[in-house]
């Protein structure tokens, strides 16, 4: 679940990636690691552009500052964000 | 009372200066006038800067400086009255100009450039962008003082606990930052490496390096004096009161108090003192005695009514007279 | 007779607002407006969005608490002091519970705790409070009362609450279309639609940006309608103030806000300033004065609309504000023919 960069890569081979992690989600300790790691990069995406979404966290002025690291993950993070919780409502009924 | 001059002998390593109190009881004019002095007789390399939207330093002094960036009025004498519209209009084209270097693009992508544009429009912006220019400024260190008057009360005490907010969510978003780094290892065999992130992760470490410096600096009473202009008026008066307390819920030292627009008494004594102009300095005293009691021990300055408004530079050096050497006593 | 009296003969104009530069006398200007109507029979609020009030001193007597109250002395005269606390309380209530709804929806486990107290710290809430409130009685008491004054911040604010309208607008246009976007992409990617629809169709978010940006628009589209909303502007006869108005006069433009005109608060009176006895200081007054005037004259005239002389007392009491409004209608200083002449 990457926040940064290896935009191209992460266009096509996202459903791959996300495949990859999520196959890895069933094995031990790894699948904490990356639980955590994604729960963080929520939090972060969340905390930078939450305005985007409606909830304005940190000021815009430095919202604006960050911006441009976060530009490639911006469609991603919005797809997850609600991508997941089908997924998981799937799984768990 | 002794005045401004003595409270600088007593602080030498006294570098920055804010003038905080409502708008038009003349904290811009203090500002201009300690300025002035400073760089004309003490001869010290000087940085006025107006927050304030209301008063006007480019009336005061004469001369349009308004977004003209660092103006030098007279030898010693810098005055930036800030244009924060076009300094975020500015902000916005660097971070547009920014993503596309970074990604090699041609053009935005849709919401990127909403999302930039849009966000002048948030409210806290205008202040965010003035707050910045102020860390910008003092961070960079070439001036010996810095004199800062502040917007109208609220705006004023909300900046000085701005930068203790802002440090705070930068400190987090590091924090998230940080934590996720660890997993980092995990998650970049699926990967390569990413140079990007550590750049990010610098960009917030440097936010939070100017807003801490700055933060720092306001809280240090040895390095930064705090001064309430009030008038001797009800309003002022509560103002003053209400600003100490939030003052010192911030933990911010008030080096001072300046009275301003004092009618001498001797007014009374003269029969052809007008009736409006006698009721005020009989008005004046009875608010004059609140202040001694209320902030007896702050006052530093009392600056008195001129029959001329205080602007250019002969009325400048009138005021500074009053507001460094303090004569008049309560 | 003046220009004034033109202008609050129109019944459509119901929407009033002073501004200027601190302490020029926007209340006392604001309240004399206020008296003017009420006393003509018409039921009036006079609000104060100050952060610090001072209508109660003013017309000495509690107004304080929030509540709009009755002025006594007055008849059909109301009072409000709007205090914001209570919406900030709401504003962090409610950022908090999308804030908790939305790391439940995404799944994400963590203490929201530390992320709603940095949320709700943001500074622009008592600024957007303040907004909210003026919002609220434009839209809320326009039917209890025939006509509102309200007492604004100093200029800058004053302008800013009224022009932030069209700011905010662009701003929650974009985060309803951000949202109505990423809730549709929750259709989209959804294996169970119609479940989400019910689900959008009852978002509380989104149901209270759109609300907010309706009210927004309907108070938009009041303030910027010259039939209904006049801004007053406060100068005394000095080089600030007047740079002041003249700035703001230009802002307030800017953002299609329609300008009632300008109000020459505290003239010093021919007969006092030329006094044979007066005293030096008086006199330089008043030549400083004289001054003023001419440039308010040759800058402004068109806009002058009322006058008001330097009261020998500071204005306090239902009967010294009774005054004020009738001067506000009636005075002329008496050295402006003169200066017209020489202008």
């Amino acid at each position: 679940m990457p926040l940064i960069g290896s935009e191209k890569k992460e266009k096509k081979g996202e459903g791959g990636i996300k495949g990859v992690l999520y196959g890895m989600a069933v094995h031990g300790s790894v699948t904490a690691f990356l639980k955590t790691r994604m729960y963080m990069e929520h939090l972060f995406m969340l905390m930078t552009l939450g305005d985007m979404l409606g909830f304005p966290i940190i000021p815009p002025y430095y919202s604006l500052k960050l911006l441009p690291y976060v530009v490639p993950n911006i469609k991603a993070w919005k797809m997850r964000m609600f991508r997941e919780r089908d997924f998981t409502d799937l799984i768990t009924s | 009372m002794t005045g401004l001059l003595e409270y600088f002998e007593k602080n030498p390593e006294t570098s920055v200066v804010i003038f905080a109190g409502k708008g038009g009881l003349g904290k811009t004019t203090c500002s201009a006038a300690l300025s002035y002095y400073m760089a004309t007789v003490q001869q010290r390399r000087v940085l006025c800067f107006s927050t304030d939207p209301q008063a006007s330093l480019s009336d005061i002094f004469e001369r349009d400086l308004f977004g003209k960036g660092e103006i030098e009025i007279v030898p010693n004498l810098f005055v930036v009255e800030i244009d924060a519209d076009k300094r975020i209009k500015e902000y916005q084209e660097e971070v547009k100009r920014k993503i596309l270097d970074m990604y090699k693009l041609d053009k935005l992508p849709e919401e990127v450039e909403e999302y930039i544009e849009s966000a002048s429009a948030e409210p806290a912006m205008y202040e965010s962008a003035t707050y910045d220019a102020m860390a910008e400024l003092v961070a960079r260190g070439e001036y010996d003082l810095y004199v800062f008057d502040m917007p109208p009360f609220g705006h004023g005490v909300r900046m000085v606990a701005m930068a203790e907010i802002l440090a705070k969510w930068v400190d987090k978003i590091t924090e998230a930052r940080e934590e996720a780094r660890k997993y980092e290892a995990v998650a970049a065999t699926l990967r390569g490496k990413r140079v990007e992130e550590d750049e990010l992760l610098k960009e917030l470490l440097e936010i939070k390096k100017k807003m801490s410096f700055f933060t720092e600096l306001l809280t240090d009473s040895r390095k930064t004096a705090f001064f309430m202009v009030l008038v001797p008026e009800k309003m002022a008066i509560l103002d003053t009161e209400r600003a100490l307390e939030m003052f010192e819920a911030l933990g911010i030292r008030m080096s001072g108090v300046v009275v301003n627009q004092v009618y001498p008494r001797e007014l009374l004594d003269d029969p052809k003192t007008p009736e409006f102009l006698r009721n005020k300095v009989v008005s004046q005293q009875k608010y004059l005695e609140e202040i001694k009691e209320k902030f007896g021990k702050y006052i530093v300055a009392v600056i008195p009514a001129f029959d001329r408004e205080p602007k250019g530079f002969e009325m400048l050096k009138l005021v500074s007279e009053h507001l460094m050497k303090s004569r008049i006593e309560l | 007779m003046n220009r004034l009296r033109d202008i609050l003969s129109k019944k459509t104009l119901r929407y009033m607002f002073t501004g200027g530069k601190g302490g020029v006398g926007k209340t006392v200007v604001a309240a004399g407006l206020a008296y003017y109507f009420a006393s003509s029979g018409e039921k009036t609020l006079l609000a104060s969005l100050n952060p610090v009030h001072s209508l109660s001193s003013l017309f000495a007597q509690d107004l304080t608490g929030g509540v709009i109250k009755r002025v006594e002395g007055v008849e059909n005269l109301y009072a409000i002091e709007v205090e914001i606390d209570d919406i900030v309380e709401r504003y962090k209530e409610n950022i908090a519970r999308r804030l908790k709804e939305f790391l439940k929806w995404a799944d994400i486990p963590l203490d929201p705790k530390p992320f709603i107290e940095i949320a709700t710290t943001n500074p622009a809430f008592q600024e957007s409070a303040m907004f909210d409130k003026m919002m609220d009685i434009v839209l809320q008491e326009a039917q209890n009362f025939d006509r509102i004054v309200f007492d604004t911040a100093a200029v800058a604010n004053a302008v800013r609450l009224i022009g932030l309208s069209k700011i905010y607008g662009l701003w929650l246009a974009r985060m309803i279309k951000s949202r109505k976007e990423a809730l549709s992409l929750r259709v989209q990617l959804s294996f169970r639609k119609e479940k989400v629809m019910e689900e959008i169709k009852k978002d509380p978010l989104m149901a209270d940006l759109i609300s907010m940006n309706e009210k927004f628009s309907k108070v938009r589209k009041i303030l910027t309608n010259s039939e209904e909303t006049a801004f007053f502007f406060v100068t005394l006869p000095l080089s600030l103030p007047i740079a002041v108005v003249k700035r703001f006069i230009n802002m307030v433009r800017a953002y299609d806000i329609p300008v009632g005109g300008v109000v020459v608060n505290q003239i010093i009176e021919r007969k006092l300033g030329e006094a044979e006895d007066a005293t030096a200081y008086i006199k330089n007054k008043y030549r400083e004065q004289l001054h003023y005037m001419e440039i308010i004259e040759r800058d402004l005239g068109s806009l002058v609309v009322a006058y008001l002389p330097m009261y020998p007392r500071e204005v306090v009491g239902v009967e010294m504000v009774a005054k004020l409004a009738e001067d506000l209608l009636e005075y002329k200083p008496d050295f402006l023919e003169e200066l017209r002449v020489e202008a």
